[in-house]
């Protein structure tokens, strides 16, 4: 560790001035990207000079002030803190004591993969705001400088360290993902989901520009909307087809994009992922930062026994989405190792069970299923429209009748002195586990409804999110939560 | 159903019993009653200008706030004694709702820091609100509403004092 000689403040790799050069050019279009939408096709002159000229003078600019960055960054170690200083007109000094470091992760975009350059950036508690990265470093410093940094927050952390950390020896990934299981993840993704983000981003870039790529065709768009709205029903298989093949193609591709190269390994740390195809992330989870494992899955992954692991970290709600760290095509072996490496007592004692009342399936029915199917025929009627129409009406109320029963009898909530364990779905299933001192607080809602019935819903909140069990027994959810209270109150691991 | 398996009796666990509960201070009540007047009275004042300056009738405004003002008193006088909070050695709980019943329980070594605010309308009355958060959830876990100025001082010192041993 010697080698790395943070006492002294050290720079980035030298390539890091094209890091920056190319960190800047993209907030530059960003920016000048609305200029050239706002003229386009129009001539662009400001003070005798063209497109051309600009842009030359932008990036002779640019890379100035690129190498002026490259040179004012440093990093060091200054006591129990390790030093980020950068900025060139406003400077900048960066302190992260080693005991607040949670974990430190490497990011690659696809410019510091064709340069061969890692990013490393360093997560600590609290502090979301700030963002402590050093954009380009080489492979082999950024792995040591990890290392280093890892190394210290545990010894500083942990106040007997006596567990002394294991040389990082040639590591076997619990998962890897070829590219025929990447293609069997990709066609096993929820496409309706992928679906609706696709067609939500393009909807929002089409309004964007709503005045170059609508309003020239705005007179034949009216004029078919008229034709259209009488053939809509010959229209709408060739629509749902067209969402149907879009919604495949999108989540292949952003599967391909995300989980490119994918391992996962189990050390002796926590958890370790790299993925990515074109920017390439690492992450690493501390066994003490996961607060709960989620574990889910869908028809389609079903038929091949996939299942997607996503484990909870502490964090405040914003960084939720980033924390949540999915693992996608686990099979079962794979998937029962990291549970068991990571809860080993879980089969231990025997656990108590839980059921909803069904309420539970009365209220989806009604919402779900009763409700829309009133407003529809409300509507046919009014509209005046055959019998035909009617016809799907009853079969859809079977259908979400069907579906309402069995989710309802697929909820399950058991308890025992360690774990909290929620299952929930039928069609996506879903299986949560928590263990008792990762509680954070409890609270119990009982509405007008329930009160009636002696029912009431147990909210459990995590420092990763709350988890909501509803419709149970009065008399089961006072148990639960006088025994979970002493639970927590009685534990005294720590829970970060 | 019951937790018949564990270790332990189910009856050694101490429950959150009913009389464990405080009710708040009745100038609370009177509180929240003058928050809601004054909201609906300037909601009234807009309909008042309205139906001056326009053509609506005043009946259009005046008997829906009327009816809303009615609702909110039934609601408030009977939701009042559902609200109540409970220092335990171990944990701290706080219950409110009449239509939708909440109570939540944080448990003191959960507890991540603790404080005490008073708005405007809580200095006219005297009432403060001591807040404790722990690091589920966004904002504050468990509100304390309703407590004299003195008391809601004592609280929180209470709750800090208590969580502080479990560093």
């Amino acid at each position: 560790m010697n080698r790395l000689n943070l006492h002294e403040p050290q720079r980035q790799a030298p390539l890091g001035v094209a890091i920056m050069f190319f960190q800047n050019l993209r907030r530059a279009i960003n920016f000048v990207l609305a200029v050239l939408v706002v003229n386009l096709g129009k001539d662009f002159e400001v003070l005798g000079m063209g497109y051309r000229g600009w842009g030359i003078i932008l990036a002779i600019f640019f890379l100035i002030y690129s190498f002026l960055q490259y040179r004012k960054f440093f990093f060091y170690v200054s006591g129990d803190n390790f030093v980020i200083e950068k900025g060139v007109l406003r400077q900048e000094k960066i302190n992260v004591p080693f005991a607040r470091i949670q974990t430190v992760n490497t990011k690659q975009n696809i410019i510091q993969r064709i340069l061969n350059l890692v990013g490393l950036k360093v997560d600590t508690a609290g502090s979301v705001a700030q963002e402590i990265q050093i954009p380009a470093l080489s492979k082999t410093y950024a792995q040591e400088l990890r290392d280093f940094l890892m190394e210290k927050r545990y010894e500083y952390q942990e106040e007997e360290g006596t567990e002394e950390l294991k040389v990082r020896g040639e590591r076997e990934p619990l998962l890897k993902l070829s590219v025929s299981d990447l293609f069997k993840v990709g066609f096993t993704q929820n496409h309706l989901r992928s679906g609706l983000i696709l067609f939500a981003i393009v909807n929002g870039y089409i309004w964007q520009f709503e005045d170059y790529l609508i309003k020239p065709f705005e007179p034949y768009i009216e004029e078919t909307a008229k034709s259209l709205l009488t053939t809509w029903v010959l229209l709408l298989p060739f629509a749902i087809a067209a969402f149907l093949v879009l919604s495949v193609i999108s989540s292949l591709v952003t599967t391909i994009l995300r989980y490119y190269g994918f391992s996962f390994y189990l050390t002796d740390e926590g958890l370790e992922i790299e993925s990515g195809l074109f920017n390439r992330n690492s992450y690493n989870v501390p066994f003490d930062k996961i607060q709960y494992f989620r574990w889910e899955s869908n028809p389609l992954r079903r038929v091949i026994g996939y299942r997607t692991l996503k484990v909870k970290q502490a964090g405040n709600h914003a960084v939720n989405d980033r924390k949540l760290i999915g693992i996608p095509g686990l099979k079962s072996r794979g998937l029962l190792r990291v549970i068991h490496e990571h809860y080993p007592d879980r089969k231990g004692s025997k656990y108590t069970y839980y059921f909803p009342h069904r309420l539970m399936f009365i209220q989806q029915l009604v919402w779900l299923g009763l409700l829309p199917s009133l407003a529809l025929t409300a509507l046919f009627y009014l509209q005046g429209l055959s019998v035909l129409f009617y016809i799907p009406i009853p079969l859809f109320l079977l259908m979400v009748s069907y579906l309402s029963y069995k989710y309802w009898k697929s909820v399950s909530l058991r308890v025992n002195a360690r774990y909290v364990e929620i299952r929930k779905g039928f069609v996506f299933p879903k299986r949560i586990i928590i263990p008792n001192y990762k509680l954070q607080n409890l609270s119990q809602t009982q509405s007008f409804l329930q009160r009636f019935r002696g029912l009431k819903s147990f909210h459990f909140h995590t420092a990763a999110g709350s988890l909501r069990m509803a419709q149970l027994p009065s008399e089961a959810c006072n148990e639960l939560f006088d025994y979970l209270a002493y639970c927590i109150e009685s534990s005294n691991e720590k829970w970060m | 159903m019951l937790l018949g398996n564990l270790k332990l009796d189910i009856a050694e666990i101490p429950h959150l019993e009913e009389r464990e509960f405080h009710l708040l201070e009745r100038d609370y009540l009177y509180y929240r009653i003058t928050g809601k007047v004054l909201f609906l009275l300037v909601l009234s004042g807009i309909g008042a200008s309205i139906s001056l300056f326009g053509k609506i009738h005043f009946g259009y405004w005046l008997y829906p706030i009327l009816g809303i003002l009615l609702l909110v008193l039934l609601v408030e006088f009977i939701g009042f004694k559902y609200r109540g909070y409970a220092i335990r050695s171990k944990d701290v709980s706080f219950r409110s709702g009449w239509l939708f019943h909440r109570m939540t329980t944080v448990p003191l070594n959960r507890v991540q820091h603790c404080e005490f605010t008073q708005g405007p309308l809580g200095r006219l009355f005297d009432l403060a609100t001591v807040k404790v958060f722990t690091a589920g959830g966004n904002s504050s876990d468990l509100d304390i509403r309703g407590l004299k100025k003195e008391d809601a001082i004592k609280v929180r010192d209470h709750i800090t004092q208590l969580s502080a041993e479990y560093e």
